[in-house]
């Protein structure tokens, strides 16, 4: 049976990943840069 | 408005991509997760001044962080009900109200000396924000990824670990940025509170509840699984009579107590223990190492339980663990004195204990079925907040006896490490007793697992 269904388009997937990816990398090289005390 | 936020307003039509929930959870609690960074606002408010002269001591701002836990601990436990009937998407919006305002009251208070009003801003109405977006996400995951719910809580929870990750650089920058104004804590939070609220609501407008009945496509349960995973759903209340509700508090309790032994000495333990070899500069980078392991050990560790199960994950958690914790004062500097091998072990013990964090919601689905699950989960989080007062306080009291008895330092370290060693036995013990619920306990006498798709 077809369905007509409204698939979400990739780039909105895509989109809401990068909205949560930008500062939770930002944020992670914060931290390495931290990390990386250590070796001093 | 209001019917927008109505769990019969977030239903998802047909067609719409699952993975766009896990953005909407992760904005939520990469947000929250700022709570385990407020320790950069301690000094700051140190050097607060009222008109009078006064000046708060340590303790008392001290307990804005405390009270924001508790409070965290509580409201997950009371209105973890009310979530499951609201939906997810009114209890994010309530959740982001609370944890923006709280810091635009905290910040009245930094700004007229009140630390009644902090307390009530960031530690009240923060926590309850904190409590309720803790576990908003949770029981909508499990029902988005039947097929892998350690994967999906486990993508959430870890952003609660990267929270601090934000908040700290982001705090600090800007009360550099507010140095010049008159009161650079206040504005910093209220431009935290607003900052946050906007995040926090991508997540409200994102996030969606599966249609009744909806599965992924070409997925099929298991027509043989384990015995632990139950078929039957369970009610908060019933949930909580239940020996295995008890028996998954003990374990997150003792795995938390035995991890904050750890997170919460760090910087002077690595210190102490290689005394002349690491420097406080050193031991912060340890620091800001240990919270990649714990971020990192949230997805690692859930996602594998989806494969190898939650009880044999606890299991490699509390053996592993307990090794780890013998073994970890061996590497000092009158044994091996090796500084990679000290912060690889307490590195994987720490991924373990934030992977403690991230399987116990996939825990409880498999034992409690995903009806209540959010509910159940708010009130298992009082193991964390029990663990939050006696693991410091097992650390604090051993050290202080050494301190005050003139003993080396260095020489309690072992006693604290063998006691996390001995929680782990605990641990081992409650999970080894984990047995699939009983008939008694269930909602109704049978239910598929998951209704066939329309």
């Amino acid at each position: 049976m077809v369905t007509n269904e409204n698939k979400t388009s990739p780039f909105l997937i895509l989109a809401a990943w990068v909205v949560v990816s930008i500062p939770a990398a930002w944020g992670v090289y914060y931290t390495l840069l931290n990390a990386l005390k250590l070796l001093q | 408005m209001l019917s927008f936020l109505d769990r019969e307003g977030s239903v998802a039509h047909p067609g719409f991509s699952r993975w766009l929930v896990p953005p909407a959870a992760l904005s939520i609690h990469l947000a929250i997760g700022q709570v385990y960074s407020f320790s950069i606002f301690k000094n700051p408010l140190l050097a607060l001044k009222g008109a009078d002269g006064a000046v708060w001591s340590l303790k008392e701002v001290g307990y804005i962080f405390s009270i924001a836990i508790a409070v965290l601990g509580l409201s997950a436990a009371l209105f973890g009900r009310w979530l499951e009937t609201a939906g997810p998407r009114k209890a994010m919006f309530v959740a982001a109200t609370c944890f923006g305002s709280g810091f635009l009251v905290a910040a009245a208070g930094a700004a007229t000396h009140s630390l009644a009003l902090i307390y009530l801003g960031y530690g009240v109405i923060g926590g309850i924000g904190l409590g309720l977006g803790y576990i908003s996400p949770v029981s909508t995951l499990i029902k988005w990824f039947p097929d892998r719910p350690g994967l999906a809580t486990g993508l959430a929870i870890m952003g609660f670990g990267g929270g601090a990750m934000i908040g700290s650089p982001l705090g600090t920058r800007l009360m550099v940025f507010y140095r010049a104004s008159a009161h650079p804590i206040a504005a910093t939070w209220v431009t935290m509170g607003l900052l946050y609220f906007v995040f926090m609501m991508f997540g409200v407008f994102t996030i969606r509840v599966p249609a009744e009945g909806w599965k992924p496509e070409g997925w099929v349960p298991k027509a043989k699984q384990s015995a632990l995973i139950s078929t039957h759903k369970v009610d908060v209340n019933a949930a909580t009579r239940s020996p295995q509700f008890w028996l998954l508090w003990v374990i997150l309790c003792m795995n938390v107590t035995a991890g904050i032994g750890i997170l919460e000495q760090a910087s002077p333990m690595i210190q102490d223990l290689f005394r002349g070899r690491v420097s406080a500069t050193a031991a912060a980078g340890f620091v800001g190492l240990l919270s990649l392991f714990n971020m990192g050990g949230r997805f690692i560790w859930a996602s594998m339980s989806d494969f190898i199960g939650r009880k044999t994950t606890y299991f490699v958690f509390f053996v592993v663990g307990m090794l780890l914790y013998l073994a970890l004062p061996f590497t000092e500097i009158t044994h091996l004195n090796s500084v990679p091998l000290f912060v690889l072990t307490a590195g994987v013990l720490i991924s373990m204990y934030g992977g403690g964090f991230a399987t116990i919601p996939a825990y409880l689905k498999d034992l409690f079925g995903g009806y209540h699950v959010s509910a159940i989960h708010g009130r298992l989080l009082t193991a964390w907040s029990t663990a939050g007062i006696v693991g410091p306080l097992i650390v604090n009291g051993i050290l202080d006896h050494y301190v005050a008895n003139h003993l080396p330092k260095q020489q309690a370290y072992p006693v604290i490490l063998h006691i996390m060693a001995a929680l782990m036995v605990v641990g081992f013990i409650a999970n080894l007793l984990v047995r699939p619920v009983a008939k008694k306990y269930w909602l109704e006498t049978a239910r598929p697992q998951v209704q066939a798709a329309d």
